[in-house]
């Protein structure tokens, strides 16, 4: 199973890539919301795990992107606290699930392994 | 003249010439040493951010497996620059996680030692360094820090003793506010929103400190009381809270207005209209927005009264927003249609139905 991550810490971004890894998933990184969405266009991923606020593409371009391409991926979007008028309009645009940081990177990966059973 | 007629020689002048140019060289030499000094400084950090991450993020994914793993850190402790680093960079981390994560952060602060470092900042002069010490102290949870850092709520440097402030809410909650007894200082609206965020209950005997508090000389911390009774939905101080509407301060006031809707009871509506005359505008219209959300059929006949008989048009608009919020919509249509209304009721009704449908 391929998971995309998208984020913009870079402490974040490589805990999760080591945590989805040691849980045995493979992992594509994207350092921004621009390269999560080409990664998008150019790879078939299963699952995306996203930031919202990232610099030249927010979280919500990538629902948007992934709604282009027609596919049904299931996406976790990762909020800061008070952002909920962002995660109500991401929830319309698609998304799949939640979390608001500070997170537990253990509930992340309980998150993607029910997510993933859907597939 | 000439240089000779002075008595220099042509030796003493070439001496004079050789010891500037070695200066100058000297003067080159320290900037280019002092710019490579902080290059390496600068390359350095950068590569110890990665080692640091790398060693965080190793811990929250492999926990214990992975304790030997030092990346080479123990080496790098002996440079000071390296643990304030490190020490900086455990607290960014913790900041985003939670759970399991935060304890392993937590642990490598203790595996490394660096508590000792944290410590020493608490006896530095700088402010900026002693609240960086108890930020450090606060956010790793040393709880054998707590005599030390509540000496600090009486420093006066604000950085200071506002970072001990949190750092005694963070370790004990509802008690740690037990500094608002005698706080002679402002609470400024950011801490106020800090210490409010960081509290998520209250103790039994805290009526009783909040009572105390109400009373306070000091207006910053009647406003943040009245915060934490609108938090906590503390009703049995609604009483206590009704009397602040003749407090001095206006901001105060203010936020009883706003504290009194939260704790609503049958009475408020009354209460709030009984002492609407005696308050300044802007206390005014924080009343009448108030009852515009407490949405009340009461408030009918007073919004209709302020409509017409208020001087100010900042009122006098609020009143007809709330009427239609009230369902009143036949009401400010009759007034516009009645040749009998007067031109400016006409302007700020047909004002409140725009800003309303639009």
């Amino acid at each position: 199973m391929l998971i995309l991550v998208a984020e913009d810490d870079e402490l974040i971004l490589k805990t999760i890539e080591h945590k989805l890894q040691k849980e045995g998933y493979e992992v594509i990184v994207a350092h921004n919301g621009k390269d999560a969405i080409d990664t998008i266009k150019n790879v078939t991923v299963d699952l995306i795990i996203s930031d919202i606020m990232m610099p030249f593409a927010s979280g919500i371009e990538i629902l948007s992107a992934v709604k282009l391409t027609g596919r049904s991926i299931p996406i976790i979007m990762l909020s800061s606290m008070g952002q909920e008028d962002v995660v109500l309009n991401a929830f319309d645009l698609g998304a799949s699930d939640f979390m608001v940081k500070p997170f537990s990177p253990n509930e992340l990966i309980l998150r993607v392994k029910r997510l993933s059973l859907k597939l | 003249m000439t240089l000779f007629s002075l008595g220099i020689s042509v030796h003493e002048l070439f001496l004079t010439f050789l010891v500037i140019f070695l200066l100058v060289l000297l003067l080159i030499a320290a900037v280019v040493f002092y710019s490579f000094y902080q290059y390496k400084e600068l390359t350095n950090i950068h590569e110890w951010s990665d080692l640091i991450d790398e060693k965080v993020s190793d811990s929250i994914v492999y926990g214990e497996d992975l304790k030997n793993k030092d990346r080479g850190l123990n080496d790098l402790l002996r440079f000071s620059s390296f643990r304030n680093l490190f020490l900086q960079k455990l607290v960014d981390s913790e900041k985003k996680f939670s759970g399991g994560a935060q304890l392993e952060i937590r642990k490598i602060f203790d595996d490394y030692d660096l508590k000792k470092d944290a410590f020493r900042r608490l006896h530095q002069k700088k402010p900026y360094l002693i609240a960086g010490g108890i930020q450090e102290l606060t956010t790793m949870q040393v709880t054998e820090a707590l005599s030390e850092i509540e000496a600090f709520l009486i420093h006066p440097s604000p950085q200071v003793y506002q970072e001990a402030q949190y750092a005694m809410v963070t370790f004990k909650g509802f008690e740690g506010l037990h500094f608002l007894d005698s706080h002679p200082y402002k609470i400024s609206e950011w801490q106020q929103l800090r210490l409010l965020r960081s509290l998520s209950s209250i103790t039994s005997d805290a009526e009783a400190m909040m009572k105390d508090w109400l009373e306070s000389p000091n207006d910053s911390i009647v406003i943040f009381t009245l915060r934490l009774l609108k938090k906590f939905q503390v009703l049995a101080l609604y009483d206590q809270v009704h009397t602040l509407l003749n407090h001095s301060s206006e901001n105060v006031r203010i936020q009883v207005v706003h504290t009194m809707l939260a704790l609503e009871n049958t009475f408020t509506v009354d209460h709030l209209i009984a002492a609407f005359p005696s308050q300044p505008e802007e206390v005014q219209l924080e009343i009448l927005h108030a009852l515009h959300k407490a949405k009340d059929a009461r408030s009918s006949v007073f919004f209709k009264e302020q409509l017409h008989s208020h001087s100010a048009t900042t009122i006098k608009l609020a009143a007809a927003e709330s009427l239609y919020t009230l369902g009143e919509e036949k009401y400010l249509m009759d007034q516009l249609e009645n040749p009998d209304s007067e031109q400016d009721i006409k302007l700020i009704i047909k004002h409140a139905l725009q800003l309303k449908i639009c």
